[in-house]
């Protein structure tokens, strides 16, 4: 057993912390040797409050991505979300609060919409997902002809720009989602669910739960996100900008798939969070770098593929072990 | 235990599916305590009687009987809701989460309705695993389990549902020897708490073990139901054959020529272990054995479509270290697959289309079509297959099965290959059809091709082949000459003596 300790100990590391956190803390030290700009409080908070949507938009999406789904209309979803938001308290007078609320609500609706098509029309749910962009970048643009919404009510800036107890508001909105998801996920039966949807879609059928009830809801869910993300972005700005989330989702999607839950039934909410993390790290570094844009974009996409591949590996090396470990 | 109401009875079940009578008035009955073994060759109707009892199938006749009461709405809910729970071969456990999860996926305890009682799932999982005697932590997760411990968690989820009447299908398929003991303990321990069990399996040492009765079925009938105690091995064996072979094959034997394809000491993946067999020019070699047996991964080696390792591979005079699909082509080597639907055929296109699929290299060398060569091979083998109705750009999905199989084979034909592995040749084909595609064999193994034909059926394989090997667990375990009767193959098949 005691020569097996330094084995199993391996084996924990590589299993139980996503492999992300290691190529996260290699990149971090390299943008703070490379440049005295990157660990400053300074760019440390600017990190939380841009890095709040995209976080908040990885949390829901490792939700659907763990059910073995894909979800790429939630940027759009957002932007749509935002302008809804701004419209209803511009024309309409209404509260703050209550344009929140509707803004959380056009959000869930159209997660449910993907759900449904997902599950009653069986379209994948790229198509799915993809075509809900569509719908809701169209929305977005028509609402004002493609314009700004701006002149929002002076104290719905509190949310993106203000602190409570010393901690700026988004990050507070990424801690309380990050619970909320870490609970769903871990403490409830719907935890459960959302991953056997992933792991083994037959077996809960089997065990004569509604599969797609569930499945609808892991959508719902990210749709939230979207409607909670809108809250944050259109407070910052101050105003709503239809095209706002463009390629957003496409960083959501790729931090969740980083945080680990590249194989369906698996994932965590803190892995959806440290990819998230890596990929706001990684775009700030290169900006610190003072890295041209275009070339910024190439530098991206190498290192994604890089720190999938990566994962990969890992995972498949920890399977090796396992096989081997039990032939023995 | 006789005496007492029987936990189950079904009696003169009946289940037709188009052109098969599948099962036809069967009965069977099970006692609390009692382990009843299942045996049959393959589709004697062993599955479909279980899918009935789940309730997965509607049986067209019969009446099932739980405790004495009738049961007038049969379905999966009402199955399971009367203590009926399965083990299926294939698990369905999440591997990625807990023990616990699984054990009660769906079922899941609550804190005021809303969050998982972790603590208490943990402590009710342990507590009926202890029961069935299987020392598994509840919290590790389902991947880092063995098979057995993973079956053991099949059996206490099944439990954990109030199951009375379990269904175990070729439980230890899979399972090393110490891990077989380990599941006959937890069967003893569960005959003792008055659970019935209905063990389906293939190996007759078990039957001995730890049956108390057993069935037999053949073709979709109940042959019989015997103590256990008063039957020998033999006895049942005789039950499950008793078959005189109707059919007229039409195999016409030549003079063997040259080895065609040998293999020797062939390994690959987890159900090849040590494969040894020749095949000759001129020569229809049968591949019998039990479903599972690793007969279709054997052709899938020999194909190089799964990775394998072997002593020696020789094919048309050559050896070979490796071999990948395209090579197999290349040198004459064709497959024509078990699942023609899902492997044979592009469904949605053309019947000319898929004719010329696998030899487009050799009709169009330079790599440019032309659609009037295609549209000649094509009707070649449409012509040579008699395939019906002749019309080239019929869809194949909707040929019937008859005519999708000849489309498969002439595609491979096309291809002019010498040695041809097929697998299942007539399976869910109607009866004239079977006739031509077993007149069709034969004519191009006397015309000096090579045929590996593996087979279920073993009138085919004893009407067909002009010789016979037998696969038990991996390995060839017998070789025998045409005109061996089938006992002696069944026995063979199933690794008694």
């Amino acid at each position: 057993m005691k020569a097996n300790n330094g084995k199993q100990l391996r084996q924990f590391i590589l299993e139980k912390v996503p492999t992300v956190t290691w190529i996260l803390i290699v990149m971090m030290i390299y943008f703070s040797a490379s440049n005295s700009n990157f660990l400053t409080f300074a760019n440390a908070a600017n990190l939380c409050r841009q890095g709040a949507i995209l976080l908040i938009l990885c949390l829901g999406v490792i939700v659907v991505k763990i059910t073995g789904g894909i979800e790429l209309s939630n940027g759009a979803v957002m932007s749509l979300c935002g302008m809804v938001l701004a419209w209803v308290m511009v024309n309409m007078n209404m509260p703050p609060y209550l344009a929140i609320i509707i803004s959380m609500l056009v959000g869930i609706l159209f997660g449910t919409l993907n759900g449904i098509f997902v599950t009653f029309m069986g379209i994948p749910s790229f198509v799915a997902t993809l075509g809900t962009q569509g719908i809701a970048v169209g929305l977005a643009l028509g609402m004002n002809n493609g314009n700004v919404i701006g002149g929002l009510p002076e104290k719905f800036s509190i949310i993106g720009n203000d602190n409570f107890l010393n901690i700026p508001i988004p990050l507070w909105a990424i801690i309380l989602v990050f619970i909320l998801t870490s609970v769903l996920l871990n403490k409830t039966p719907f935890g459960v669910y959302v991953y056997a949807l992933g792991g083994n879609e037959e077996a809960l059928k089997l065990s004569g739960k509604p599969a797609w009830l569930y499945k609808v809801l892991a959508y719902s869910y990210s749709g939230l996100t979207a409607g909670i993300a809108a809250c944050i972005l259109t407070s910052r700005n101050m105003a709503a900008q239809p095209t706002v989330g463009l390629g957003m989702e496409f960083e959501a999607f790729a931090g969740a798939v980083l945080g680990g839950s590249y194989i369906a039934g698996k994932g965590t909410a803190m892995g959806g969070v440290l990819g998230g993390i890596f990929i706001l790290i990684l775009r700030n570094g290169l900006n610190i770098l003072g890295i041209p844009t275009y070339l910024q974009l190439a530098i991206f996409g190498t290192v994604l593929i890089t720190a999938i591949v990566l994962s990969t590996l890992v995972e498949r090396r920890v399977q090796k072990m396992r096989d081997e470990e039990r032939e023995e | 235990m006789k005496g007492n109401t029987p936990l189950l009875e079904m009696k003169e079940i009946s289940k037709s599916f188009p052109g098969v009578k599948a099962l036809d008035h069967v009965s069977f009955d099970l006692f609390p305590g009692e382990v009843h073994v299942l045996v049959g060759e393959n589709g004697a109707g062993k599955s479909t009687l279980m899918k009935v009892l789940a309730g997965a199938y509607p049986k067209d006749e019969g009446e099932i009987f739980i405790n004495g009461e009738t049961q007038s709405r049969w379905s999966p809910t009402a199955a399971r809701a009367q203590g009926v729970a399965m083990v299926y071969q294939e698990f369905t456990l999440l591997p990625f989460r807990s023990v616990a999860e699984n054990i009660f996926l769906g079922r899941e305890k609550t804190l005021a309705g809303l969050f998982l009682d972790k603590a208490s799932m943990h402590q009710e999982a342990g507590k009926i695993l202890k029961s069935i005697g299987v020392d598994v932590d509840p919290r590790v997760s389902v991947l880092e389990l063995g098979v057995a411990e993973q079956q053991m968690v099949e059996i206490a989820k099944a439990l954990a549902m109030d199951a009375r009447i379990l269904v175990l299908d070729e439980p230890t398929s899979a399972l090393s020897l110490r891990e077989i003991e380990q599941l006959f303990s937890t069967v003893a321990k569960l005959k003792k708490n008055g659970v019935g069990i209905i063990y389906i399996s293939h190996r007759m040492e078990e039957l001995k073990q730890i049956g108390d009765r057993v069935t037999v079925m053949r073709d979709g009938q109940l042959i019989g139901t015997r103590e256990v105690a008063d039957i020998t091995i033999d006895e049942v064996i005789t039950m499950m054959i008793g078959r005189e072979i109707n059919e007229l094959f039409p195999r016409h034997h030549c003079q063997p020529g040259e080895v065609a394809l040998s293999v020797k000491g062939m390994k690959s993946g987890k159900k090849v272990k040590n494969v040894n067999l020749e095949v000759h020019f001129g020569e229809i070699v049968g591949l019998s054995g039990l479903v599972g047996s690793g007969r279709t991964e054997t052709a899938r080696a020999i194909f190089g479509l799964d990775h394998m390792t072997a002593d020696d591979l020789e094919i048309l005079g050559k050896k070979y270290k490796h071999i990948d699909p395209s090579l197999a082509v290349d040198i004459g080597v064709g497959l024509i697959p078990e699942d023609r639907r899902r492997d044979g055929l592009f469904p949605i296109l053309s019947m000319e289309k898929n004719l010329v699929m696998v030899c487009l290299r050799k009709i169009f060398p330079n790599g440019v079509m032309k659609p009037s060569v295609e549209k000649k091979t094509a009707t070649e083998y449409v012509k040579k297959f008699d395939i019906q109705p002749p019309a080239l750009d019929r869809i194949v999905h909707h040929l019937s099965g008859g005519n999708q199989q000849k489309v498969v084979i002439g595609k491979w034909l096309a291809a002019k290959p010498r040695v041809i592995i097929i697998d299942e040749p007539t399976r869910g084909i109607d009866v004239g059809a079977k006739s031509e595609v077993h007149s069709f064999m034969d004519r191009l193994a006397n015309s000096g091709h090579a045929i590996l034909m593996i087979s279920s059926e073993m009138p085919e394989i004893l009407g067909m082949s002009d010789r016979i090997y037998v696969m038990h667990e991996g390995k060839v375990a017998g070789e025998f000459p045409r005109g061996t009767d089938s006992e002696e193959i069944l026995r063979c098949a199933m690794g008694v003596n």
